[in-house]
């Protein structure tokens, strides 16, 4: 397959995707922070992921930790999740 | 258009025939989802002057689908999403908003992870798109899971005109069940749902293309908590 180098690179900038010399192959850093590589069996987990939602209380109002897509108010207000 | 058999499934009707599931009529065929956008009124202004428009999303590293505007397929979901936003401390003096639209786009354009066809194809590329990188002697990336999800969906819908991108998340809780357990009782549940395979099936769309949006309307309007 050939990859869109152009929208790649855009992308990773985006996402601020590091690179490295070091590795010779495509790597992912697991829940433990530690680097292997990115094998074919990760993209079924991404396809469908399974969420562990954690939930905590704050000002007697329970809410749920999660992380998801806000849509901007405006440039002043920072909302996020 | 033809009239049709109209399949009812979540909201998604297919607007022609459906006789066969192939190419040929997946291109021909038009999709219409109602969905929910769950926000607050911080963000109303910018809404009603420029649509909900995926040009004005925030860009994020943890989108679950890459980019867009996300929609959920029911609206007591979207209510639930906008109250936890109104609720932040950053957005105190919000209210909770959830506007309903249609979604509207040629099959062509819809990826649908519901469906297993759209999962062994993007499956394919994705692995194709995976060896390609791993040839060749220059330097790597480095991926985190998030990351490597939301580039992988943004590089997809660019290459491929995806504009509206469907899939469902298996969650442990959700906050508008009905039945939400104690805290004492949450690891029981963890306990039956690993052993049951049964977990929430939460649906998630998100559009990528303006056009695909249409007849927006604020469908709800939270109070403000008075303490």
């Amino acid at each position: 397959m050939k990859i869109n180098q152009e929208l790649f690179k855009e992308l990773c900038e985006l996402y601020e995707v590091e690179f490295s010399e070091q590795y010779k192959k495509v790597m992912l850093e697991d829940e433990n922070g530690e680097m292997r590589e990115l094998i074919p069996e990760d993209i079924k987990e991404i396809i469908s992921p399974y969420i562990e939602v954690i939930p905590y209380t704050v000002r007697q109002r329970e809410f749920c930790l999660e992380e998801q897509l806000f849509f901007e108010a405006s440039e002043e207000l920072l909302i996020a999740a | 258009m033809e009239k049709a058999c109209k399949l009812c499934l979540n909201d998604v009707w297919i607007g022609k025939n459906m006789e066969k599931y192939n190419e040929n009529q997946r291109s021909s065929s038009m999709v219409r989802i109602k969905g929910y956008h769950g926000t607050c009124s911080f963000a109303q202004e910018s809404i009603e002057r420029y649509g909900l428009d995926p040009k004005k999303t925030k860009k994020r590293s943890d989108h679950w689908l890459g980019q867009g505007v996300y929609f959920f397929l029911q609206q007591d979901q979207a209510r639930w999403w906008a109250e936890d936003i109104a609720g932040k401390y950053w957005n105190h003096g919000s209210v909770a908003l959830v506007y309903g639209a249609d979604i509207v786009a040629d099959r062509k354009y819809v990826k649908d992870f519901r469906e297993y066809e759209d999962v062994a194809q993007f499956q394919k590329w994705a692995v194709e798109l995976l060896n390609s990188l791993n040839e060749g002697h220059e330097a790597k990336p480095k991926f985190t899971t998030e990351k490597f999800r939301g580039l992988l969906f943004d590089y997809y819908k660019t290459e491929y005109n995806i504009y509206v991108m469907i899939g469902s998340f298996s969650k442990n809780r959700v906050g508008y069940a009905l039945y939400d357990p104690r805290e004492e009782e949450l690891q029981l549940q963890k306990a039956i749902m690993k052993t049951t395979g049964i977990y929430y099936q939460e649906v998630q769309v998100c559009v990528s293309n303006s056009a695909c949006i249409q007849n927006q309307k604020v469908e709800y309007v939270g109070e403000v908590e008075v303490i």
